[in-house]
């Protein structure tokens, strides 16, 4: 289990990961979202021992980072797109890697084919493509066979064949009782891949909960209907308190009632309806509402610190 | 999905070594900046060799130093192996690796170690073999026209053998300032300007001044180290190496700090 307790960071008096409590446990994907400049980044090099916190710690299975055995052996994490050498080969980073923490040469060959990069093993790192790069990140971070997982934006400028991919492998190592600890600002990438979700804004704790509670709880239910008499059925469903929002000439979005009592509604004026859908909500929706007071979310105030970082 | 190896035992030193090994000799740089060591040494001193025996009649044989003279390519070929001590950490910082080599080792200060110890065999096992071959080569090209030394004569052995130390400490020393630095350009930079640039400005400052200050810089010490006779207002070739050393752990005390202490 990875434990934050009261995880704080400061760069130059600016807070950019702010009293942080949460975990990461075994078994699970747990969705870590914000807008970029959250502090995701921040919070993860500072589970991997890379950045100091100001205050509070975080812990790997009880332990602080540098107090772990063979850290690749209790976790593993894939933080930077590009962290190898472009003239040392995939297998050569992964052997370098593996040295530090007494893993032998078959688990390098192991993962290497895990990731799909046995036939370019032994080429330069620097000849790859980004999807390739990330693959190179992803065997680098399995190396250790470790229980607990971390991957920072993992589907960064990959292919959908790739982002597939890595959706599959998230999830199949979930189901072989790890713990995956994912952060991204694709909202959609998440909702499909996630059990639990963690969210920060300005490097406060948002959210810290399932990931279906997450979605029902922030975004109220919309039904899109369509009709050639708007005006009509607008009126009677103002009669019943619901909300709207004209999508165009004929279509309204419907807040505030369920799909299937303006349906009846409808009906029973002997309004025609051409379209009635209930809108699932997104987890999109869910976030949009939830970060709505976060300033640093709107793009012209945003401060890009991972931008910075990289 | 299973490690073959499991263990219980904690990472070791030797497993941070075997790492930094396999790093050292994954890399072009590490062939490229050996080989222009070689070629920059033993060729230079090859060419200094070649012009005293082409002009042995305008030779002060009284002063002349055999020994000396077949050495005076490691004033670049010291710049060439301190490139790669700067490389050996700058270039993680550059390529990012540097974050996948601390998230495999608990301690920053070990991993330095590691590659200070690595990269110490490296260097002083290729500063040795340059400068005995430069010595040899300089004595061959030189022999006929003018004097030559042998490893025998007074001195001889320890100049050859103490230059090679003198470059492998020296190149340890840019590590170091690699550590410091962190940007291989702002490394670079700095190491020619303590090497080279610092003695000329010395020159610039009155004589008893810049006689005290002169004998403390690397470039004279290796100067010293290189004859066979003693200098005027130069510290002993063996002061001198242990000056050097103090240097050198010295700006490893530094960099060990800086690297615990920040963010990597």
């Amino acid at each position: 289990m990875i434990e934050a307790r009261g995880l704080t960071k400061t760069y130059e008096g600016t807070l950019a990961v702010d009293h942080l409590d949460f975990q990461v446990v075994e078994g699970r994907v747990t969705g870590f979202l914000g807008p970029n400049g959250a502090g995701k980044s921040t919070t993860m090099r500072m589970i991997m021992g890379l950045d100091h916190p100001n205050e509070g710690s975080v812990l790997i299975n009880g332990q602080r980072f540098s107090e772990l055995k063979n850290p690749l052996r209790s976790v593993g994490a894939l933080l930077e797109a590009k962290a190898y050498h472009p003239g040392r080969t995939a297998r050569n980073h992964l052997l370098a890697l593996a040295a530090t923490n007494h893993i032998s040469k078959q688990r390098v060959d192991e993962v290497l084919d895990l990731v799909g990069l046995t036939s370019v093993a032994n080429r330069r790192a620097g000849t790859f493509s980004l999807g390739m790069g990330q693959r190179l990140g992803i065997a680098a971070a399995l190396l250790g066979d470790a229980p607990l997982l971390l991957f920072d934006e993992p589907v960064n400028g990959l292919d959908p064949e790739g982002i597939l991919w890595i959706r599959h492998l998230l999830r199949g190592l979930a189901a072989e009782g790890r713990g995956i600890f994912v952060s991204s600002h694709l909202m959609s990438e998440m909702a499909l891949t996630a059990d639990h979700v963690v969210v920060i804004g300005r490097g406060k704790l948002v959210a810290d909960t399932d990931m279906t509670n997450f979605i029902d709880a922030n975004s109220g239910k919309t039904t899109l209907v369509r009709t050639p008499q708007l005006t009509d059925l607008q009126a009677l469903l103002t009669q019943h308190n619901a909300t709207m929002t004209a999508v165009d000439p004929d279509g309204l979005q419907v807040t505030g009632l369920e799909t299937a009592a303006i349906g009846e509604i409808a009906f029973s004026a002997g309004i025609v309806l051409h379209e009635l859908a209930s809108v699932s909500a997104s987890l999109e929706d869910a976030f949009m509402s939830l970060m709505q007071d976060d300033v640093e979310f709107h793009s012209h105030t945003s401060v890009n610190l991972e931008g910075e970082r990289a | 999905m299973s490690i073959t190896t499991t263990t219980d035992r904690r990472q070791s030193f030797g497993d941070l070594l075997s790492s930094e090994w396999v790093k050292i000799r994954s890399v072009r740089s590490t062939v490229i900046t050996l080989l222009v060591t070689a070629v920059l040494t033993i060729g230079i001193s090859s060419l200094g060799a070649f012009a005293i025996a082409a002009n042995k009649h305008h030779v002060n044989l009284l002063a002349f130093d055999p020994t000396s003279r077949s050495l005076s390519g490691v004033l670049l070929g010291q710049l060439a192996l301190g490139v790669l001590g700067i490389l050996v950490f700058t270039a993680e910082v550059a390529t990012g690796t540097i974050s996948a080599t601390f998230t495999a080792a608990s301690s920053r200060s070990k991993v330095l170690l590691a590659k200070v110890v690595m990269f110490a065999i490296v260097a002083i096992i290729v500063a040795e073999i340059v400068s005995f071959a430069s010595f040899f080569a300089g004595q061959a090209i030189l022999s006929g026209a003018t004097p030559t030394a042998s490893l025998g004569g007074t001195n001889v052995l320890r100049a050859v053998a103490g230059t090679g130390v003198y470059m492998a400490l020296l190149a340890l020393f840019a590590l170091g300032l690699g550590v410091i630095v962190r940007h291989t350009a702002g490394a670079i930079t700095t190491f020619v300007a303590i090497v080279l640039v610092l003695p000329l400005l010395v020159t610039a400052l009155p004589t008893s001044l810049s006689n005290d200050i002169n004998k403390f810089l690397p470039f004279t010490i290796g100067r010293t180290l290189m004859s066979v006779h003693s200098q005027p207002n130069t510290f002993s070739a063996w002061a001198g190496l242990g000056i050097l050393a103090i240097y050198t752990v010295a700006i490893f005390l530094i960099a060990n700090w800086r690297l615990t202490s920040r963010d990597a």
